[in-house]
């Protein structure tokens, strides 16, 4: 009766397995697909190998894969989303940079999750409103990503410095050591204010943890308050003693600082873990002297490391093939997706469900191990309201200048909080 | 009816009609709907993906009391300040090419020749030259002129001059082109008289070429005018974004950062409007002074 039994519910496993197969080779029609990677040199090859296998898969869907560009993806996506005519899926960033700045025209999509990818990825408070992650879902997170310092070794040592700071008052006391000894401490670019950004985004989670980075963006707490002060004094202290290139102001992070950091003029520089200034880009020359750190506790003593969890993936709500859209994020985002993305672009797995390879570098297996084992939460920027983030990149601009004091300036920026345009 | 027909088809004014109706369509479609368009959106709260909110004035309201309205609206007031030398400067290279110096064919078109580059080209080139360690700070410090050397760009106290410089520049050669134009057209006579009564170079071009040549500078004026409030945007946009911080922030960029990064199409397009009622200010002044002119 037992073995019965067991053969039905074995029998039934079977047909609905092959249901599901049936159900899912019969997907059709077209999904229009937009990214900014997609005509990259390395990612984007990813992503086709991708669409490729994805085809393969489901032979009665064909995707229009277009490539945007980044500069100004969102107003080409506003423009086409103003007449329902945008994509079915779309690579956004993750929090207020991007899905979380337009819900009202995104699928929820907490009822196509199932539990296992649920539980095989982190980071959904980056695409969750309210940055809850039990709450409604509006994408899925893509890759291991957000800010980090990386450093090389070899002028630390050069300079005295044996291991990597861990504390902020560590942080300026390398830089000194670094500084005496003519070496550059940071590389940094802020022609387009992007660089210091990034620099925020690193220090802040030494101040603020979960709880309060979230209280910060939602008002309890003032971005004149002292908390908020202390973080941005810390970056200013900075750039007042003169750890940064003195050109920085009309250097670019994204190629500038680069530039500087990877052929060894400067000993730091504030990256991502994935993507563009990231260790795909230092690996080749710093070869072994390569080293990450993450953001320097201060106040907070085990600070988050900011993380973005994207690009993350998302469908337009007016999406005319749902169920081809879904499977094609569920397949981006899966353990084959991440695979592709980490063999051909060095794009770190998100989803555990992939496994890194034995053969894989040190450095990265190091990475992923730390953004698996420490908190992560997302980073600041992609926390705060779009505009109070341009805001305050302007404002920052001039502080710097010493066109305005910081106080002015972050008396401003509570002001437009409180004020929305 | 076919009498009617006839009639009309003899008719001066419907053969004109018929002969505008294109222009009119086009300028009605392009023109005229969009700038109802956008005064509806005007009045509006939009962030281009929900239904517009009606909100009446509370955009202009708000404008009032807009700081970066202010600080946008200060510096393209400060650009006109260089009006006397975007206005003068191509005259004074047309009359130098006009009265006949060796290779002033060369230099004509050396000059005219920013003025078919992209303001993209233009924007990225001086993006490169005026970097902090860019090729004109090299040279500054090769010849011992450190003291010189700035951050064009970067620097509150430079980047507005720095920009306005490189507009100049950039249509130097089409309005010393409007400029040669003009000058073709005076009797060359009044300045055989003027150099047989002793008049020097300067005294002919104060009173022999800026009066004859009144109207075309008159017209250049105000074409510049109107151009510092609605064609800059391009080179805001790659020199600089506004900054750095609103250091170069103009009215037009600011429809564009408050439409597409501050997400807000409403406002965006009350703040375009104001800038059409600017325009259409300068452009009345310049009907003004035509007529004033023509009197």
């Amino acid at each position: 009766m037992h073995r019965n039994v067991k053969r039905i519910v074995l029998a039934a496993a079977f047909l609905a397995a092959g249901t599901a197969a049936t159900l899912a080779d019969e997907l059709s029609g077209e999904i229009t697909v937009w990214d900014w990677n997609y005509e990259t040199e390395t990612w984007g090859k990813a992503l086709k190998q991708v669409d490729a296998e994805f085809l393969a898969m489901h032979p009665g869907v064909t995707i229009k894969h277009v490539a945007q560009p980044h500069a100004n993806y969102y107003q080409l996506w506003q423009t086409a989303n103003a007449t329902q005519s945008g994509p079915d899926v779309m690579q956004m960033h993750a929090g207020t940079f991007g899905v979380l700045t337009y819900p009202e025209s995104l699928e929820p999509l907490n009822d196509y999750i199932t539990p296992e990818m649920r539980a095989s990825i982190k980071g959904w408070e980056a695409v969750a409103a309210n940055f809850d992650a039990d709450g409604t879902i509006y994408g899925v997170p893509g890759n291991f990503s957000g800010w980090v310092f990386y450093y090389n070794k070899a002028l630390f040592a050069q300079a005295g410095i044996s291991e990597a700071p861990k504390t902020y008052d560590e942080l300026l006391a390398d830089c000194e050591k670094l500084k005496a000894a003519g070496i550059l401490p940071f590389a940094l670019g802020n022609q387009d204010a992007l660089g210091t950004l990034q620099y925020l985004n690193i220090l802040f989670p030494g101040n603020f943890n979960e709880a309060d980075s979230v209280r910060l963006v939602s008002g309890d707490l003032k971005y004149n308050g002292d908390e908020f002060k202390r973080v941005n004094q810390h970056l200013l202290d900075l750039i007042d003693a003169g750890y940064f290139d003195p050109g920085f102001s009309s250097m670019l992070q994204w190629t500038d600082a680069v530039d500087s950091f990877a052929s060894g003029e400067s000993a730091m520089i504030a990256g991502i873990a994935s993507d563009t200034v990231s260790y795909n880009e230092f690996l080749p020359s710093l070869g072994d002297d390569l080293g990450v750190f993450y953001a320097p506790a201060d106040t907070v003593s085990d600070p988050y490391i900011p993380d973005s969890s994207g690009p993350v993936w998302v469908m337009t709500n007016y999406s005319h093939n749902k169920d081809a859209a879904w499977a094609y994020i569920e397949f981006m985002t899966g353990p084959r997706g991440a695979q592709i993305q980490y063999e051909v672009a060095g794009v770190l797995p998100i989803n555990t469900a992939y496994q890194l390879p034995d053969d894989a570098p040190e450095f990265v297996k190091g990475m992923v191990g730390d953004f698996l084992d420490h908190p992560t939460f997302l980073y600041v920027s992609s926390l705060m309201r779009q505009d109070v983030v341009f805001e305050w990149m302007r404002l920052f601009q001039d502080v710097i200048a010493g066109s305005l004091t910081l106080d002015e300036a972050l008396n401003q920026l509570q002001d437009l909080q409180d004020n929305p345009k | 009816m076919k009498g009617m027909l006839q009639r009309l088809a003899g008719s001066t004014v419907a053969a004109s009609l018929l002969f505008l109706m294109p222009a009119l369509l086009v300028l009605f479609l392009f023109r005229l709907v969009p700038i109802e368009q956008a005064f509806y959106l005007s009045l509006t709260s939009w962030n281009g993906g929900t239904d517009p909110v009606w909100v009446g004035l509370a955009n202009f309201e708000r404008i009032a009391g807009d700081p970066v309205f202010w600080r946008a609206l200060t510096n393209n007031l400060l650009i006109l300040l260089f009006l006397p030398l975007w206005v003068l400067g191509p005259l004074v290279i047309a009359v130098i090419i006009h009265s006949g110096v060796p290779g002033a064919k060369f230099f004509r078109l050396m000059i005219f020749l920013p003025a078919v580059l992209s303001p993209v080209v233009i924007g990225a080139y001086f993006n490169v030259l005026l970097k902090y360690k860019g090729p004109l700070n090299v040279f500054l410090r090769s010849v011992g002129l450190e003291g010189f050397a700035r951050q064009w760009l970067t620097d509150p106290a430079t980047v507005l001059p720095t920009m306005v410089l490189i507009f100049i520049w950039a249509t130097l050669g089409i309005g010393t082109i409007i400029y040669l134009a003009a000058l073709a057209q005076v009797n060359a006579e009044l300045y055989e008289a003027a150099e047989l009564d002793g008049a020097n170079w300067l005294q002919r071009l104060r009173d022999i070429t800026v009066p004859e040549t009144w109207r075309t500078i008159e017209f250049w004026a105000i074409f510049v005018m109107v151009s510092t409030f609605t064609t800059v945007f391009p080179y805001v946009y790659t020199l600089t974004r506004g900054g750095p911080g609103y250091s170069t922030y103009l009215l037009d960029y600011y429809v564009y950062d408050a439409a597409f990064f501050g997400g807000n199409f409403g406002y965006a397009s009350a703040v375009g409007m104001v800038l059409l009622v600017l325009v259409t200010g300068v452009c009345g002044l310049a009907f003004f002074l035509l007529r004033r002119r023509q009197a």
